[in-house]
């Protein structure tokens, strides 16, 4: 009976593996599983184990823990049909991630065409203005275009500035390092001393909030004559200052909104020269100040 | 014939186990106790080499955790036999790990005097006389990897790469390493020369003194 177990066993062994010679006679290893296995370890119906067994597996049933994602190290399937679930697993990750990207990349140039879009806006609208220049009968057309984009390229930068100083201001005030600062000298200077600066910052604050309402119709239709007068409000801009400070100082804060045409147009044009022309603008600051606060 | 006596008879069971455990995964006690029936005496053969006369507890915590984890497995038959000797390799590291913080009295069993075959009978006489309790101390009496690797292939009925991936190990060093235990145990139990596999240096006797460390928890 032995003889007949060894020889089955033997030969199923070396069909298996005929590569590893196995050492010792033909059912030696047979014989040694044999014995290596007790009698009693032929689990009978109901050994205790089992029973034990049996309940782990009901109670991991019934909390739904058979039903869970499978670990790298619970996947047994022979080898090469595990590759082809792999490689088709990551065929799929490959083309969602390629389009994921892709419709990433497209819609940042659609974004970057909205963007042009609306720089093109911005853009067309000096030249937009050049015609109303070009149709404009005085001989200053040439002239007209360039101090209009020096304005325009000129106002957000130092109104910019000077906002923010002014923001800035209260908050530092009383630290003395900081106003010693060549941006705050300048701000100072600009407002023409120190305790002017609050009036000066809060002229600045209605100005740039008009420069944003009505800044551009203002320009647009007041081109002919705001243009030759603009030169000159440098120049004589404290006494066109305090000439209409009085009456239409408040005029310009309300006429923002609606047709103020020409009134308008002068704030932002001696707001600009905020950097360039500070003699002017002391003057003018003190004055819608005065105008305000009176 | 004893049913699942011998690894030929482990590889036969591979197609009915498949489908037991299939179907426990889907929720069949009974599937389940058949894998149990199929799986468990290989599962405690490999535990007993490793930790002794403590394998039935293991056992027993191994397949706590192989029923709470069985949604987890994808595989075949033979997968779900690699499957739990891994699970149940795991539980007896941790338990020989525990061991060595807390020491407990020797063994009774690995001190009793075993009456091995000498070296004088036939093969067939030495195998036929073979208890566990000798087969067992001889495999114990084996370097850790080696007795790892025999009782794995001979016991649980794994292929070479699904006992590789067991021990964490390249296949080829797990296949010389249960080839040279199975020589060793050949020589131990004089068959060596039998048909002439174990080769030129394992006749001359030095078999059972040969001095190798006595319990696989001390060997690593």
């Amino acid at each position: 009976m032995g003889e007949r177990l060894n020889d089955g066993a033997g030969h199923g062994r070396r069909r298996a593996h005929p590569d590893d010679g196995v050492p010792g006679p033909p059912g030696f290893e047979a014989r040694l599983a044999q014995a290596l296995r007790e009698p009693g370890d032929l689990a009978g119906e109901g050994s205790e184990g089992e029973l034990r067994a049996l309940a782990a597996f009901r109670t991991a049933r019934e909390a739904g823990a058979h039903h869970v994602r499978t670990r790298r190290r619970d996947d047994w399937r022979p080898r090469a049909r595990r590759h082809t679930v792999r490689s088709l697993r990551v065929t799929l990750c490959a083309l969602v991630a390629g389009l994921a990207l892709g419709g990433a990349a497209f819609a940042a140039i659609g974004s970057g065409v909205h963007g042009d879009g609306a720089d093109g806006a911005r853009r067309t609208e000096p030249s937009a203005g050049a015609p109303a220049d070009a149709s404009d009968p005085s001989g200053t057309s040439s002239a007209a275009p360039s101090t209009t984009d020096e304005a325009d390229r000129d106002r957000p930068a130092s109104a910019g500035d000077d906002d923010a100083h002014c923001r800035a201001y209260d908050k530092v005030r009383g630290r003395g390092d900081a106003m010693d600062s060549t941006a705050w000298r300048r701000l100072v200077t600009a407002a023409g001393g120190e305790k002017n600066v609050p009036a000066y910052c809060a002229a600045q604050e209605r100005r740039t909030a008009n420069g944003a309402g009505s800044g551009k119709p203002g320009g647009d239709t007041a081109d002919g004559p705001a243009k030759p007068e603009r030169s000159p409000a440098r120049g004589q801009g404290g006494g066109a200052g305090k000439g209409s400070g009085g009456e239409k100082g408040s005029g310009a804060d309300s006429g923002s909104g609606s047709g103020g045409a020409v009134t308008p147009a002068k704030p932002p044009a001696s707001a600009k020269p905020g950097t360039s022309a500070k003699a002017a603008d002391p003057a003018k600051a003190q004055d819608t100040g005065a105008g305000s606060g009176g | 014939m004893g049913q699942g006596g011998k690894p030929g008879r482990a590889h036969a069971y591979d197609g009915e186990l498949g489908a037991a455990v299939a179907r426990a995964q889907d929720g069949d006690e009974a599937a389940f106790a058949m894998a149990y029936r199929i799986v468990q005496p290989g599962l405690l053969g490999y535990l007993r080499g490793i930790v002794g006369d403590d394998a039935e507890d293991v056992a027993s915590d191994a397949w706590l955790e192989i029923a709470r984890d069985l949604g987890r497995f994808r595989g075949d038959g033979a997968g779900f036999r690699g499957w739990t000797a891994t699970i149940a390799r795991h539980r007896a590291l941790d338990h020989l790990r525990r061991l060595r913080v807390r020491p407990r009295s020797a063994g009774l069993d690995q001190d009793a005097v075993l009456d091995l075959p000498g070296p004088h009978s036939t093969h067939d006489q030495a195998l036929e006389s073979l208890s566990t309790a000798q087969a067992l101390e001889l495999v114990r009496g084996l370097p850790r990897d080696q007795a790892e690797a025999v009782l794995l292939r001979v016991v649980v009925g794994l292929d070479g790469p699904a006992a590789a991936r067991v021990l964490g190990k390249r296949p080829g060093a797990v296949r010389t390493a249960a080839h040279r235990g199975l020589k060793r145990l050949a020589r131990e139990l004089g068959v060596a020369g039998a048909d002439g596999a174990g080769g030129a240096d394992g006749r001359d006797g030095e078999g059972v003194t040969d001095g190798g460390p006595r319990t696989l928890g001390e060997s690593t």
